[in-house]
């Protein structure tokens, strides 16, 4: 069991040198890469403390991703305040938009919740795509500036090589925050939601008040991502809130594993570097992505992680 | 203690309870007897609020409390140990008692300790995950993780049911133990487990409770309840 742990360990930090000089080890276009991959892994991994700790599958998750992308752009194109205070405020705004959301959502569980999220952020799709006034409606929000990270630090972070090191820090640290939450005693209650929400009602559980929070830290650390996101791309477009971006961090979190902490960053990577891989070739990425995907779900039910896990001798 | 007042439930179209009314006094034991399909565990889990009650009403220490959820139910001091052994099979013997532990109120008479030195057996496995432990291990960690709840009134569901005879001796040395600080009320087929510890009785049938009588004229006319549990 130590060992076990001990591995863990020497394996993360070893992943995080790697991470630490890949600027220097990878070739330019790499760094774009591991960004997206940092920012979507980080969604992933916010959507999986619901889906994978909590047992709510949400087909919603977009709408707190989009409203990052958004409060983030529309804050630098109209008041261009340091780029950590943007930040803050688009992962608060999109907590705000998780906690309406999710106080209607959580009534519900399975199929029911899922249709209700989906439901909600298509509600939030169109707002983003109507509101042409404030949003630009499918043109979108670009051409606006990237600030210095606080007031005195004089980063460019227009820089590419700058961006990846501020994504690094901030993912590194909120995947240390979402880590802490699902080994807490808070987590450990939601763990039991998952097993079996009516036997934790009855060991004396408020069941809707815990999955409220944590449907609103979820949608926080999807805020953040988007607000990460939007910048990285020079531009938030109502593609950002729809269905389809809400698909991914499903299909991340399966592929990686929902059982384990960084099975969503891993299947981010794999999906990633899957779609780059496949569309060097062709430009039907989704059908050969999809079949890879298909392929995986019957085989391997609990993602990549889970099949390491099983060749390193852990727990069937 | 309890009391239960023309309590009407259904599950889905099916009229479960068809007005239950018992009662249950403050430091007694109590069983509710019926065969399968009776409605014993139905009448526990409209108790709970697991299956609230569409008619009639449950009273605990004079407040009404049919309508409320499972949690409210629970902090009010009524704790439920469910039939099959319904522990956390994921959680660790730890976790499962520490989902459980009660939430800042009461006194606490069942610090985790006194639960150790009570079931040393879940001491000695304590960071082993529920799905590792045996049926009547199970049956245990269920009624412990019920007692850090602090119930004053436990509700147990056909206790035995499937376990071997050496460890329905345990459970049953563990009601008797029980008893001397918690009022319990307990639903079994097994007759003579239920003579044997619990002071009164009620049979349940079709949903209603046909009688109602201390053990005692049960033990003296035995004829009369084998009558009511058979077909």
């Amino acid at each position: 069991m130590t060992g076990r742990g001990a591995a863990r360990r020497v394996t993360l930090l070893a992943l995080l040198a790697v991470l630490a000089a890949w600027p220097w080890l990878a070739p330019y276009f790499a760094i774009f890469l591991m960004t997206e991959i940092l920012i979507l892994g980080l969604f992933a991994a916010s959507f999986n403390l619901l889906f994978g700790y909590t047992g709510l599958l949400s087909f919603g998750h977009a709408a707190y991703f989009g409203t990052g992308a958004y409060v983030a752009a529309l804050l630098l194109r109209d008041m261009a305040p340091p780029f950590l205070a943007v930040l803050a405020a688009a992962a608060v705004g999109a907590a705000v938009v998780a906690l309406v959301i999710g106080w209607f959502s959580v009534r519900l569980t399975e199929v029911y919740f899922a249709m209700l999220t989906l439901a909600f952020g298509m509600m939030v799709y169109a707002l983003v795509h109507q509101w042409r006034g404030l949003t630009g409606g499918s043109d979108g929000v670009a051409g606006f500036p990237l600030t210095a990270p606080l007031p005195g630090v004089a980063v460019n972070i227009a820089d590419p090589v700058n961006y990846y090191y501020l994504t690094l820090i901030l993912v590194a640290v909120s995947a240390y925050v979402l880590h802490r939450i699902t080994v807490s005693p808070f987590g450990l209650i939601l763990r039991s939601l998952r097993e079996n929400s009516e036997r934790a009602s009855f060991a004396g559980v408020p069941v809707r008040r815990y999955r409220l929070a944590a449907f609103v830290v979820s949608g926080l650390f999807s805020g953040l991502a988007g607000a990460l996101f939007a910048p990285f791309n020079r531009i938030a477009v109502p593609e950002m809130a729809h269905w389809t971006q809400s698909a991914e961090p499903v299909l991340m979190t399966i592929l990686g594993g929902s059982q384990y902490f960084f099975g969503p960053f891993l299947g981010a990577g794999v999906f990633l570097l899957l779609r780059q891989w496949i569309t060097s070739y062709t430009q039907e990425w989704m059908f050969f992505l999809g079949v890879i995907l298909a392929f995986l779900v019957v085989f391997l039910p609990r993602g990549l992680l889970g099949l390491f896990d099983r060749w390193l001798g852990g727990r069937s | 203690m309890l009391r239960l007042e023309d309590v009407h439930a259904y599950y889905g179209e099916s009229h479960v309870l068809q007005g239950v009314s018992l009662e249950v006094r403050e430091g007694e034991v109590v069983c509710l007897l019926g065969r399968n399909g009776a409605g014993k565990t139905t009448t526990l889990r409209a108790i709970m609020g697991l299956t609230p009650p569409a008619r009639g009403r449950v009273v605990f220490r004079d407040r009404i409390i049919s309508g409320l959820p499972p949690n409210r139910v629970n902090a009010l001091g009524i704790g439920f140990v469910p039939e099959d052994r319904r522990v956390f099979r994921g959680l660790s013997v730890a976790e499962n008692l520490q989902v459980a532990e009660a939430r800042g109120r009461r006194q606490r008479r069942w610090p985790l300790e006194r639960i150790y030195d009570l079931f040393p057996m879940l001491a000695e496995r304590r960071d082993q995950p529920g799905d590792r432990l045996s049926g009547g291990q199970q049956q245990m960690l269920t009624i412990a993780r019920a007692l850090v709840g602090e119930p004053d009134l436990l509700l147990l569901d056909e206790p035995n049911e499937g376990l071997a005879p050496v460890v329905v001796q345990q459970i049953g040395r563990l009601v008797d133990e029980l008893a001397a600080t918690t009022t319990i009320l307990l639903t079994e087929q097994n007759i003579r487990f239920a003579l044997r510890h619990a002071k009164r009785g009620y049979v349940i049938q079709k949903g209603r409770i046909v009688h109602d009588a201390p053990t005692d004229e049960f033990r003296t006319r035995p004829e009369r309840l084998e009558r009511l549990l058979s077909v």
